[in-house]
């Protein structure tokens, strides 16, 4: 079960993401970021109530970096130390910001 | 909350098709009991039946579609639903014919059906221009043509209100044609005739198209027989009849679609299963073992292990991101470019960033894949290895605690364009042994969620200290097996062994 909660303000679009982010949850998100980032120049991916990520949301948040690498910046805020563990295992913490 | 609002719909359709059925019934029951009505109905009650009948079976047909997916479905569901008020509008309607003082009741639902016939065609229409895409200036013209055909024809029923243009109700309360009525079956002729035509020369399978004519057929030769008398519960029987042929179709076609699906996807597996090496090599300096069981049918893991020269061992294990058949094309690919540029590089950090940036190229879906891999030099026993965001392999060197080798090289595989990635080297003595391993080891979880861990690998690791490398891995998949008891087995479980002899 994943949930995924969306504000807007102007260019700033933040997802919040509740519950384990894995094969099966990973693709709703991978819908929103193909389909919600027009016009998006701050992604902000809230991380606090995420329990779990596995490499399809990995993925996902590498398909979300690619795509404002064009048009703006991407972060990834409250991440808790699992997840952060699972991010420092895949070196992915040299390609995205985390804060 | 979108899934939410679709539960919802469907569930609210499935309830109005019961209710539909149990009021059918119903209506029909209250003749046994009413001795006036038997003796009024009784011409009908034929009819009555079918309608009753009719309903309950359209409420099995939306019970059994109500999980198919897609907008065809949708358009079937609808038309199962308005076939199912018919036979409730007609059974109402035979309740009050024949009765003067309920003439009015009479008239609405003979309105009503009629207007119901319209939106039938209509939805029928919908349904097979979705199911077996209909294309080219036909369609075209019919796409905007029958929606004002069908307001054109619904003015037509609606003058009735008025004006008794093609239909009455008589003062005995029976139902009357005028000489105009047959103005109420142009729209009828021409949709069926267009729809018709469509069909036929539409690309779609011979079974398909016949029972989406049925639908047509049907109720015209039903219509030929009774000669148009009154009493049209036998078309809608007809109808009905069709809507089954077509549910029959509709499954058969799914059930064999699946079938091949279901065979290619084994076919996929045993190719996937072939490609990697099975014959372990046998030599006097190590000792060499892995497996690999894979949660669906094709996965994402893969080892993979060959002699550059006679004095050069390249082993290495990788986890694709995702599973089943975009991560297992993701993973042949990558395997057998990590193998082309091994037999041609002598280190592994070069081989890393050469195959990272070919899978970079065209990577638009965002595939990825974490690898570990190492050259083990066998003369020397020195291990170069590279690790592009795998997990930490476990390092038990003989008489010691096992450690995990923590260091990164790089981010995966696949992830952005110009990773540069370096390497680490150890010193291998005899009696050390290395296990590498995926992910579905230390994250398979069990009922609580709490995952099996490093730790708990490190610790069986060196409870089997004596045993052969493929008895180690056969332990440690049976104990991650217990662990995960009563649940699925969720992500592919691959390990690879050397021991140092």
């Amino acid at each position: 079960m994943m949930n995924i909660i969306k504000t807007r303000s102007d260019g700033t679009l933040t997802i919040a993401l509740e519950g384990r982010m894995d094969i099966s949850t990973a693709p709703d998100l991978e819908r929103e970021v193909k389909g919600s980032l027009d016009g998006v120049t701050e992604l902000v991916f809230d991380f606090e109530n995420l329990a779990y990520i596995s490499s399809a949301g990995l993925r996902v948040l590498l398909l979300a970096q690619k795509k404002m690498n064009k048009q703006g910046t991407m972060k990834v805020i409250h991440v808790n130390p699992m997840v952060m563990e699972v991010f420092e295992t895949m070196g992915f913490a040299g390609i995205i910001t985390i804060e | 909350m979108i899934k939410k609002f679709r539960f919802n719909r469907i569930t609210v359709g499935l309830l109005f098709a019961f209710a539909s059925a149990v009021l059918c019934t119903a209506l029909t029951w209250v003749v046994f009991f009413d001795k006036e009505a038997y003796a009024r109905m009784q011409v009908y009650f034929f009819d009555c039946g079918v309608d009753a009948l009719g309903s309950l079976i359209c409420a099995a047909l939306y019970f059994g579609c109500m999980n198919q997916q897609g907008d065809e479905s949708k358009a079937f569901r609808a038309l199962i639903l308005l076939v199912s008020a018919s036979f409730v509008v007609n059974a109402c309607m035979y309740h009050s014919l024949g009765v003067p003082s309920q003439h009015v009741y009479t008239f609405t639902f003979c309105l009503l059906s009629k207007l119901m016939d319209l939106v039938m065609i209509f939805f029928f229409y919908q349904y097979v221009k979705k199911t077996l895409g209909f294309g080219g200036k036909l369609a075209g013209w019919a796409d905007r043509g029958i929606p004002i055909l069908m307001a054109l024809e619904s003015v037509v029923i609606l003058i009735n209100i008025f004006y008794p243009l093609t239909f009455f109700i008589d003062a005995d309360g029976f139902y009357q044609a005028t000489g105009a009525s047959p103005a109420e079956d142009v729209y009828l002729a021409v949709v069926s005739l267009i729809t018709a035509v469509l069909i036929i020369r539409s690309s779609s399978p011979r079974n398909q198209k016949m029972a989406a004519m049925t639908f047509i057929l049907l109720p015209l030769i039903s219509y030929a027989l009774v000669l148009g008398a009154f009493g049209s519960a036998s078309q809608y029987g007809m109808i009905l009849m069709s809507l089954v042929i077509m549910y029959c179709i509709i499954f058969n076609d799914k059930s064999n679609k699946l079938a091949s699906t279901q065979t290619e996807l084994n076919m996929a597996t045993q190719i996937q299963s072939s490609a990697l090496p099975s014959v372990f090599p046998d030599s006097e300096a190590f000792d060499l073992f892995a497996s690999m069981n894979t949660a669906k049918e094709v996965g994402g893991d893969f080892y993979d292990f060959f002699m550059i020269d006679d004095n050069h061992l390249c082993f290495l294990i990788a986890d694709v991101s995702g599973k089943g058949v975009p991560a297992a094309l993701f993973m042949m690919t990558s395997k057998t470019m990590i193998k082309d540029y091994a037999l041609t590089r002598d280190n592994t950090s070069d081989i890393f960033t050469e195959v990272n940036a070919r899978l970079c190229e065209n990577n638009d879906e965002g595939m990825f894949a974490t690898a570990w891999i190492g050259i083990l030099d066998t003369r020397t026993m020195t291990l170069q290895y590279t690790n592009a965001g795998h997990n930490y392999p476990v390092l038990q060197r003989a008489g010691h605690p096992c450690e995990l080798i923590t260091a990164v090289h790089g981010l995966f595989l696949g992830g952005m364009e110009f990773t540069q990635y370096r390497q680490g080297e150890l010193q291998l003595e005899p009696g050390d042994r290395l296990l590498l391993y995926t992910d579905g080891v230390v994250e398979a979880h069990d009922r609580n969620d709490e995952l099996y861990g490093e730790d708990r690998l490190k610790s069986m690791m060196n409870d089997t200290r004596n045993l052969s490398g493929e008895q180690v891995l056969e332990r440690v998949f049976a104990d991650v097996g217990e662990y995960a008891t009563g649940v699925p087995q969720f992500d592919d479980i691959t390990m690879v062994v050397l021991t140092i002899k």
